[in-house]
């Protein structure tokens, strides 16, 4: 029966024919220098089979990494009749930079002399770039970031030095310890800190603001993430943690948040204060115009103080609702205590007469000094539409004298011309 | 004319007569007001005509002259006329024109100027 040995050989001119259809392969001698490589070797380098020939496979290949014991270590291995796989990077014939992995197996020949080896070649450039990338992308997040690793259950694995100096450990204080060393006490012993590694350990990303004590015991806010890291068949084997250091960030937060609190508050009272002062002058006004009746049909204002025309604007709105409220038929605004009266008040005053007779009430201003009167007669005042009482005693008999009379015909009438007291007691 | 205006309600009650404003004035509605009027007062003995403007929330300087002007129609053909039911707001507005016209008497409501002319 034949060995699988003797089988091989019979099979290797097929077995190296197939191989040559979909590898890269070389073929070395044990000093070093290329004999022979197929189309797709040729092909990968860029060089021709002449020129792969006349050069040593370290002029191709940069084995600088090996160093000069590895180099010979490597051939000891292959001289001893063991296969050896190695990663190379190399440049093409244009200048490109290549990344081949090889395995190299050793040829005997039918004395069973070892005469040269075969290199299967594998372009890895795309993952060897691949990783450089990614294991820069690691070593600059090394670099800069708060970098810890623990176990699916909590168990510190490794972390980094500025993961060390912002929580004030030493690296053996942490190593083999839990994660709990860093939690406040009411919270690692929680349910919510339970379900936090049960998440972690499910594979669950954990991202957020997350407040840790320092060994010191004082608080810290960390802006992190807590990553799974899975093996190939997707279990948890570890979790990394990438951490910043927010903690002046949270506490100006907390700063402004209070601040604002406060000025939430001054603004509520600034809010009140304004809300009181509203209704103080809502008082002032109504107390400055008090439109009261004072007998069945006849309303009074007694005016006192200084009189703008923002108050003669109050006292015509007042007067006529009120007009409509008590179907009042006599209106005396008497301004005994109005110091002084300008053109523009007395005009107003005319204007609230006027509007008062066309509701069908009249107007009766009574207390007019003797001060007053004449400048009213300076200032051109039309008085001719209003009529006017020294003192209120005589407008308040005037104003009875009238609705008695009222209610004998119904109606206040209108003269044509202006009289004084009209009606005689 | 405005189809949707509504017209003039003019009643006698004995020797008064009652003309009832709709809502919103305008020039056709006086000059209405003016010839239906005119002509009561011509057929009828007519001694006071009540213009009812308790309806009327806006009445403008032209309206209030247009009444003044049939105010001296109706006192040449030997009628008085009253505005009745003026509103506050209306009241305060016409008083702050320059304007007033004369042969006008004023009264709150309808039972004031029955009162009157009763």
């Amino acid at each position: 029966m034949m060995t699988g040995s003797e089988f091989l050989a019979g099979k290797s001119a097929e077995i190296l024919k197939t191989l040559s259809d979909g590898e890269c392969l070389v073929e070395l001698d044990l000093s070093g220098t290329i004999r022979w490589a197929n189309d797709h070797f040729v092909s990968l380098t860029g060089f021709s089979l002449e020129e792969l020939k006349s050069i040593d496979c370290w002029e191709l290949l940069d084995s600088g990494h090996m160093g000069p014991e590895g180099r010979e270590t490597f051939w000891q291995t292959l001289r001893d009749g063991s296969c050896a796989t190695e990663s190379f990077r190399c440049s093409n014939k244009n200048q490109e930079e290549k990344w081949l992995k090889i395995l190299f197996i050793p040829v005997t020949d039918a004395a069973s002399q070892q005469t040269v080896c075969l290199g299967i070649a594998t372009d890895s450039t795309a993952r060897k770039q691949a990783y450089i990338a990614m294991a820069g992308m690691n070593t600059a997040l090394e670099r800069s970031t708060a970098v810890i690793e623990f176990d699916p259950t909590g168990t510190i694995l490794r972390c980094n030095d500025i993961f060390l100096d912002l929580m004030g450990y030493q690296l053996d204080d942490l190593i083999g310890r839990h994660h709990r060393i860093f939690a406040k006490p009411d919270y690692s012993a929680s349910q919510d800190y339970l379900d936090f590694w049960t998440s972690l350990a499910a594979g669950d990303v954990v991202p957020g603001q997350f407040e840790r004590l320092r060994q010191d015991g004082s608080s810290v806010w960390l802006e992190a993430s807590y990553n799974p890291i899975f093996d190939l068949q997707g279990n948890v084997i570890r979790v990394v943690k990438f951490a910043t250091d927010i903690t002046e960030k949270v506490r100006a937060n907390e700063e402004i948040e209070i601040k604002a609190k406060a000025l939430a508050v001054a603004l509520e009272q600034a809010q009140e204060s304004e809300q009181i002062r509203d209704e103080m002058d809502r008082t002032l006004q109504e107390m400055s115009t008090p439109v009261t009746q004072i007998w069945d049909g006849i309303l009074l204002l007694p005016l006192v103080g200084v009189v703008d025309s923002t108050r003669t604007d109050d006292v015509m709105r007042k007067t006529l609702n009120r007009i409509t409220e008590h179907e009042s038929k006599i209106f005396i605004l008497d301004i005994s205590g109005v110091p002084m009266v300008d053109t523009a008040v007395a005009n107003q005053l005319v204007k609230i007469t006027k509007a008062t007779r066309f509701m069908g009430c009249e107007t009766i201003v009574s207390g007019l000094s003797a001060s007053i009167a004449h400048t009213m007669v300076d200032l051109g005042v039309d008085v001719g539409e209003v009529r006017t009482t020294a003192t209120l005693r005589d407008a308040f008999r005037i104003a009875l004298q009238q609705v008695a009379a009222f209610n004998g015909n119904g109606i206040i009438k209108r003269e044509t011309e202006p009289q004084g007291d009209i009606f005689k007691l | 004319m405005d189809q949707n205006a509504q017209p003039l309600s003019i009643a006698q009650v004995k020797d008064l007569l009652i003309v009832t404003l709709p809502p919103a004035l305008s020039e056709q509605i006086m000059v209405d007001a003016r010839e239906q009027v005119g002509a009561w007062l011509v057929r009828k003995p007519i001694r006071a005509v009540l213009f009812d403007l308790s309806a009327v929330p806006l009445v403008d300087g032209g309206d209030f002259e247009a009444l003044g002007q049939l105010a001296i129609r109706n006192k040449v053909l030997g009628s008085s006329t009253t505005l009745i039911g003026i509103q506050p707001g209306v009241a305060a507005y016409l008083a702050s024109l320059p304007v007033e016209p004369p042969f006008l008497n004023f009264a709150q409501n309808m039972a004031s100027a029955l009162r009157l002319h009763g």
